[in-house]
């Protein structure tokens, strides 16, 4: 895959063939992966008594459809742009428009394989020394997060 | 930044105790305010609660 700013604003990425659309349709699933949905992890932290059955019953539920929302869009987008390429080479773009759905799929996508494998900070991690399926996953949660960094340096300033 | 207005300095600051500590304490005050303010980080899918203050 290769990456690059547009001069509109967005992002331009060229998937050089079927396995990179692999990788890319791999964000829906990974964000899904996780035994519980994002929104359900997060409304667990909310301990408080007073609150949490509130919480579960109005802000979940808001939550859990933004965020599904989010990842809907990114899927149609990278599927439309799979088809038109014909699983080869071929580039897909992300707009400014776009941005935030692109951000928040790939937060949810890291944050279900953190919730699954538990890697903590990546930087005290050696890829070399898991066993194959977390070593995928982890390098899959490093090129999720270096998109969401070319994503807040040159789209969402 | 967004959500309480706050300048990159102190979200940095915030940013680097959550990064080494694994939480951090980003606004003290009224219930119902927390309440709205836990809402928008959480939609934002940042890891947020609120706790009784001491």
């Amino acid at each position: 895959v290769k990456i690059m700013p547009t001069l509109e604003g967005g992002l331009r990425v060229d998937a050089e063939d079927d396995s990179d659309w692999q990788l890319l349709m791999g964000i829906a699933r990974d964000a899904v992966s996780s035994g519980e949905k994002l929104a359900d992890r997060l409304g667990n932290l909310i301990t408080d008594e007073d609150i949490a059955p509130d919480w579960r019953e109005y802000i979940v539920p808001d939550l859990d459809e933004a965020f599904q929302s989010d990842l809907s869009k990114v899927s149609s987008v990278i599927a439309a742009a799979r088809m038109e390429a014909a699983g080869g080479p071929g580039p897909l773009w992300i707009t400014r428009d776009e941005a935030l759905p692109w951000y928040s799929s790939l937060n949810q996508a890291r944050l279900a394989i953190e919730d699954c494998f538990h890697f903590g900070p990546g930087e005290r991690i050696d890829p070399t020394s898991l066993p194959p399926a977390s070593r995928s996953a982890f390098l899959r949660s490093q090129f999720y997060c270096a998109i969401q960094s070319l994503l807040l340096d040159h789209v969402m300033r | 930044m967004k959500v309480f207005g706050y300048d990159e300095k102190k979200s940095s600051i915030l940013m680097m105790q959550v990064h080494r500590q694994g939480r951090s304490i980003v606004w003290t005050g009224q219930r119902e305010k927390a309440e709205f303010y836990t809402q928008q980080l959480q939609s934002h899918q940042l890891k947020t609660t609120l706790e009784k203050a001491g």
